[in-house]
Parts: structure tokens; sequence; C-alpha cells
């Protein structure tokens, strides 16, 4: 894999493209690409996760198994998102499954390389830790909005 | 200070401002569940020939003896000898407009309220961020761009519904993609068949880029949705005097009158519905405000 | 005796019992006269034909969620402050017919009746309300939107103020700068002394009633004395309020305390906005015959304490009575300001006196500027 090429993309996507030049190398030594076909299964729920992942291009659909209910989609990630966060922590488990609906090519990190990175370089840690959390606080409001069924048709005047 | 966007135009000269003129059904299409749009025109050709309104205002519905609903137009604003309403059939007023069929005549009145500045977002990018029926007083202005096209830059439509079903003028979305609306769709809910996005609507800020020194955001839709629009606005930098946003509050005059519709110093139906974020922002989180 | 007909701006002495010739030159020229009465416990304003009709030698005891009549040891024709009704009675009635529709062919017809607006003589406009007045016609005259129905009635009404002497005990005109002196726009102003009355002639119409009255122009003394009554009044105020860093004072603290406190207290009763001079909110009721073939539209009172005021689909915006407590206070003292370029409030001290619970808002506004 050319680092040339990853450090390309890592300058597009979003979630990297404002880090310092130092800081965008370090990543786009321990990046790699990865393409995924249609339907597959990327990892599954309460595995234990290893991989995070950046979508460059095509779709992955989040779903869980609810007993008796079957699948049910509880969100859809596209180009520039991230995917996978929880493996970032340590004893991380999947919190859903995730399972490609197009073909998907992406950038892949390993969880441990990528932490022990962060643990070398507090400024590497404190840029990646400020783009999660800001990703995880923007699902939490996501999936609030979702609970609160916002489009439900109300009560009679 | 509130802003500026208010000009309050009537069709024609009349004693008092809550006089009603009468207008005839023309057509009723469903759109989804308990929601239709109902084309109108007014019975008097002087006023069918001298209305006129801008995209984001609304009428006062009439019903004789069971009363008035403030519904925001959402047909093209070049075409006001026909004038569309898109209404959800939620209280008595819109329950009883719900019985009604092509031929019926109603009472209307209007334009009131401020509207989409569409003037002053000549050469910008546009951010059209919806969800449900929040797309009628939004549908006003993609008509308008469609016709001005080349004055406006890239622009988008986030559009979101409960289910796929609930979505509101799918017909159209492939004409608009044609034209050079970028359409990006989410559902709350999927259905087997739906191969979109599933998630809320503001979430469909991750997959834009956007340039924060020239993209406007207009939205519309339930409040705690256009709360979380808003943020995901900000965080991407852009700026609140470039956030529009359209708000509801109860109305029952339409003309300031009443006093039933204020959110702070503003009369929705007079310094609103549209207000610009940077007007509203010291009021607008506040709880029960 | 001098000419019949005072100039404009000249001040001129009556015998007290003449004011009945004012009253009857006014009947004659076609006005109905309102003006303070006693019913029920309280002086309000109705109907009234002359002088016999005023709670003459009556004053009023109030205080926060108190109100009682108490017989004066004089015979003052004005000796008393403001009641639980204001002028808005009869400018912005509480009920009244917006308009009548027919149904026709399938369509309908809106009648536009010519109900003949009443041409009310208000008898005893105090200071407080005199810019009550001026302040509603901010609202239904001063807008891009105005109200025709109050533009016949208030284009119609004469105006015969009087002066405050006497401060109630919940009133805070001075510090609101409503009074005790009643400011701009009146026909005609009265200051009670012992035996006459000072009369300020306001307008040529107020000149035009004076002419079948015995008058003379008024004496240095006495001219002093009311002077002297009036700066009186002003100092014996019972309260004030600051009207200080208004409206950012408000727009600042919406999530100050007080506001939960206030609320442990308030009833949602909506008596203040009931006896506000002021409030204008109102909502509009549909009606049907029978047979329904005639429709009317009526404009009603309404306010924002109830809870169906701010109902949209999908909920209610304020639940809670801190919410609709909070919501009252700031359009009062705070946007009304930015909506209308001055104060909501006149100092009259009536949502004091009629609040069961007697909350004050001159203590509130203190509170939330950390005073308390």
């Amino acid at each position: 894999m050319s680092s040339e090429t990853t450090l390309q993309a890592l300058q597009e996507l979003d979630f990297t493209r404002d880090l310092p030049p130092e800081q965008m190398e370090k990543l786009a030594a321990l990046a790699f690409e990865v393409h995924f076909p249609e339907n597959f299964t990327i990892f599954r729920e309460l595995e234990a996760g290893e991989l995070i992942y950046l979508i460059k291009s095509g779709q992955v659909a989040l779903f869980v198994r609810v007993p008796g209910k079957g699948r049910t989609t509880i969100l859809t990630l596209g180009p520039g998102e991230l995917l996978g966060w929880s493996s970032l922590f340590p004893s991380g488990r999947k919190t859903a499954s995730a399972r490609t609906t197009t073909p998907v090519e992406a950038i892949a990190f390993n969880a441990a390389q990528l932490r022990e990175a962060m643990e070398e370089d507090n400024a590497l840690c404190c840029s990646l830790l400020w783009r999660v959390t800001q990703i995880i606080a923007s699902r939490l409001k996501a999936t609030r909005l979702q609970l609160l069924d916002i489009y439900a048709p109300s009560q009679e005047h | 200070m509130l802003n500026t966007m208010t000009t309050p135009t009537a069709p024609v000269p009349h004693p008092g401002p809550m006089l009603t003129f009468p207008a005839r059904i023309l057509e009723i299409k469903e759109e989804a569940y308990a929601i239709a749009t109902y084309q109108i025109a007014f019975e008097s050709e002087a006023v069918r020939k001298t209305y006129r309104f801008r995209p984001g205002q609304f009428n006062m519905l009439y019903l004789p003896g069971i009363g008035e609903v403030p519904i925001s137009m959402s047909s093209d604003p070049a075409e006001p000898e026909v004038i569309g309403h898109t209404i959800r059939y939620a209280g008595n007023v819109t329950r009883a407009i719900s019985r009604l069929q092509t031929g019926d005549v109603i009472g209307v009145r209007g334009p009131y309220g401020s509207y989409w500045p569409m003037e002053r977002l000549i050469g910008d990018d546009l951010c059209i961020v919806t969800g449900g029926i929040g797309l009628a007083p939004l549908r006003p202005v993609i008509y308008h761009v469609l016709r001005h096209r080349e004055q406006y830059g890239r622009v988008y439509l986030l559009y979101g519904a409960r289910t796929p079903k609930e979505m509101l003028y799918t017909d159209e979305f492939e004409d608009w993609k044609q034209q050079g609306i970028q359409i990006l769709l989410t559902v709350d809910r999927a259905d087997p068949s739906w191969r979109g996005n599933v998630g809320v609507v503001p979430m469909l800020f991750y997959q834009l880029r956007l340039d924060p020194k020239k993209t406007a955001v207009l939205t519309c839709g339930p409040e705690i949705m256009i709360h979380f629009v808003i943020y995901e606005a900000l965080a991407r930098r852009i700026s609140k005097e470039r956030i529009y946003v359209s708000m509801e509050r109860n109305m029952k005059c339409g003309v300031g009158l009443c006093g039933h519709c204020q959110f702070g110093p503003a009369f929705v139906c007079k310094e609103g519905p549209v207000f610009a974020y940077a007007a509203i922002e010291p009021f607008f989180g506040v709880e029960e405000f | 005796m001098p000419e019949l007909t005072p100039t404009i701006g000249a001040f001129v002495s009556i015998e007290k019992g003449r004011l009945q010739n004012v009253m009857d030159a006014l009947k004659a020229a076609g006005y109905t006269l309102v003006g303070p009465t006693l019913d029920e416990g309280a002086i309000v304003y109705d109907e009234i034909e002359g002088v016999a009709d005023l709670p003459r030698g009556w004053t009023d005891r109030q205080e926060p969620a108190s109100y009682r009549l108490q017989r004066r040891e004089d015979d003052a024709y004005f000796g008393y402050v403001v009641g639980p009704h204001s002028w808005k009675k009869f400018l912005l009635p509480p009920r009244r017919t917006l308009m009548r529709v027919v149904k026709k062919e399938g369509a309908f017809v809106v009648v536009d009746e010519e109900e003949p607006a009443p041409r009310y003589a208000f008898i005893g406009v105090r200071g407080c309300e005199m810019q009550a007045i001026h302040i509603q016609d901010r609202v239904f005259l001063g807008g891009p939107y105005q109200d025709p129905g109050y533009r016949a009635r208030r284009q119609q009404a004469f105006v015969l103020a009087v002066n405050c002497t006497e401060p109630g005990g919940t009133c805070f005109c001075a510090s609101m700068g409503t009074g005790p002196e009643v400011g701009l726009g009146y026909d005609l102003a009265l200051t009670e002394l012992d035996d006459i009355f000072i009369v300020e002639i306001g307008s040529e119409l107020g000149a035009t009633m004076m002419r079948e009255t015995d008058w003379r122009p008024a004496g240095a003394f006495e001219l002093q004395q009311a002077r002297d009554a009036l700066a009186e009044a002003r100092r014996n105020m019972g309260r004030q309020l600051d009207t200080t860093d208004l409206p950012n004072l408000l727009y600042k603290n919406l999530e100050h305390a007080r506001w939960d406190q206030v609320a442990d207290r308030c009833l949602s009763c909506g008596n203040c906005t009931m006896v506000c001079p002021t409030c204008f909110c109102q909502d509009v009721l549909d009606v049907s015959d029978l047979k329904g073939e005639t429709f009317e539209r009526v404009w009603v009172w309404d306010s924002c304490f109830s809870i169906d005021y701010s109902h949209v689909h999908g909920g209610n915006i304020r639940p809670h009575t801190r919410a609709r407590y909070r919501q009252w206070l700031t359009h009062k003292f705070a946007s009304w300001i930015d909506q209308f370029g001055v104060i909501g409030c006149v100092g009259c001290g009536r949502c004091i006196t009629w609040c069961p619970v007697g909350i004050d808002v001159t203590e509130e506004i203190d509170a939330i500027r950390g005073e308390v």
C-alpha cells in the first residue's frame, strides 16, 4: 500500500483534514486501504474489535439483532464517516454489527497500533480524541432524536 | 436586533386585516398518510391577479364556523394565481379541511410573515435541511432556485422522515436532481425495501464537504431537530448570520394583534416565521420560552 | 363673566357640583358617559348618568391581594384610585364581533356590518390609565395591521382625566413616569381641591363641553394648592419600580432562580392579565347558528396564563407555570419595549391588588436584580 495515496486520502477526509502535517504523516504510516464487496459483514455486535475505519466511498449499515424482530438497521454511514470507534478503547466491544450495502473503500487502522502512537504523542492523542468525541456526541444526539419519534402524528387538540 | 425580511403585501386594500377572501379548491393531492396538498385559487379575479407571495410566507385558511389555521405556501412563487398548501391533518380545522373536495370554497387571507432571503443568498451555496412536513415551506425555495439556478452555487437538500412512506414530493426528486440539486435522504426507521441512509437528518452533514465562507443553511421542522441542525452547522463553522430557521408558534390572528405567537420580542407572524439564527440565538435554547 | 369657551391650555375653576353641567353637555352631544361607580364592593367603571353615580365620599384600601372600600371623612368625588376595571373594557371590549359570514351557493359571503361604534366619554381617567390608552394605541394603530374597530372607538372617545392627589396602596406611577399628573391626551383634566375642581382645558372639544358650565379663571393660590397636592402625592407613593437596564435585565436572567420561587406561589389564574390596562392578548372564537348557515368570528380576551395559549401541534410550548409567569413578566417589562418602544407597565398596581396570592411585580423585578 502506497503511503502516499493514503496520505492524500487523509488530506481529503473531513476527519483528518485539519491535522498538523506531522500528525497526518504518523497516521498515514499506520493506515492501510481496504475494499469490501457489497453485502459483506465487516464486524459483528459484541465482537472484540481490532480495526477502525474511515469510509472513503460506499455505504455501511449498522444494525442490531432483536430477538423476535430480526435485524433492525439503526444507522447508515457514508463517505467521510468513522466506523468502529469503539475499538479505540482497549476493552471495546462492537456496539452493533456492520454490513456493507454497496462496495466500500475505506482507510483502516489497527487499534492497538493507533493507541500506541497516541500514548507516545500527546498532541496526536488529543487531536484524535477530540474528533472521536465530537462524533460520539453527534451519534448520541442522533440516537436520542430517533428515540423521541419527532415526526409522530400528534395528540388531538 | 431582529431581521428585516418582512414586507407584508395585501392582495387588495380592504377594511380590516382579518377579512378573508373566498378561494376555490382546484386540486387535492395526497402526499403521505394524513398529509395532502391543496391547490387553491381566489374567486375574485382582481385578487388572483394581484396576490403575490415569497418563499416561507403563510396564509390564514378559514372554514366558516370552524376556524382558521396558518399554513405555509408550498407552491412556486412565480405562479401565484394557483397557490399550493401542504396540510397535515392534526387539529380541528385541518381535520375539517380533510373532508373538503375539489370545488369547495374556503377563506384565504395573506400573505403574512417573513420569507427566506433568496436575494441576500445569491452567490452562496445552499444547504436546505428539513424533515417530514418541514419540506413544505421550503419547496418554494427549491422552485425559486430551479428558476434561477445560475444565481446559486452548490445546492443540497438534506431531507428525512420517520419512514420512507412519510416522505413528501418524492416524485419530484429525480427532476430536482437533474437540475442540479444534490439530494441526500434518510429515514429514522427503514422498511425492508429501503436501501438508503438510516439515521436522523442532521447526521447527513457528515457526508458533505461544505465551505463555511459561502454556505447558508435553511432549516425548518420539529424544533428539536432544528437545535441539532444548528449544532452541526455551527460545528462546521457556518456563521450564525447564515443560518435561517422557520419557527412555529400558536397563531390566532396572523397579523400581530392577538399576542399568541410571541417568541421573546418577536411576533412569529410578523418578524417571523423565518429568522436568521443570529437574531434569535439569545432566546432559542431557553426551555419553555 | 368671561367668554363662554375657555382657551386650550387654560386652567379654570368650577364649583364641584358644576361637574354635572359638563356631563350634561357631553350627553347632549351624544356621548355615553362611563366612569367610576360602586358595584359589588368595588369601584368599577360602568355607564353613569351624572355626579350622583360617582362614589362620592368613598376610598379604596389596596394592598397585595386585598381590596376594601372605606368611607372617607370628606365628600370627595374622586378620592380613590383605580379598581378592577380599566378603560380597555370599552376600547377593547371583552367580546366583540370581528366579522359575520353567510353561506351562499357553495361559497360564502363576508357581511361587512356597519355596527356604529359607541361614543364614550370616559369620566375620571388617571395618569396611569392615560398612558395605558396611549400604549394600546401603539398596539392597535401603530403597526402595519390596524384594528378598525379600535380606531373607531378610540377616535370618538372623550377623555375627562383626573389628577391623583392621593396615591393608592399599590400604586407606583411616579417611578414609571405615568403619574400622578396625567400626561398628554385628555380633553379636560381635573384636580380636586376642597371646594373646587381645577380644570385644565386639553382640547377644543374639551373647551366646547365647558360652555354651559359656570367657570372662572383659576386663581394663583388655587393653582399652587393643586401643584402642592400633586407633589405630595408623588412623595407619598408606597412603592417604586427601578426600570434601570430594562429590557436587558430580564433578557439576561431567563433562568434566574426567582422564576421557580414565584412559580411556587402563582396560581396561573390570569387575574393580572384581566385587570392590567395594557394586556391585549385575545383569541378568536368561531360560532355558528343552529342551521349552520350564518357564522360569526368573535374576538374575546385571552390570557397568556391559560394552558391552551401556547398550544402547538405536538404539545404545549409552556406547560409549566414557571414559564407562563416568566412570559408575562418579560413581555410586560422587556419584550414590550422592543415591540412598541415603551415599557408595558404603567404602575397602576392592579395586578398586585387583584393577585389572590399578592405577587408584587416591583418585588419580582427587584429580586431578579438581586436586591431582595
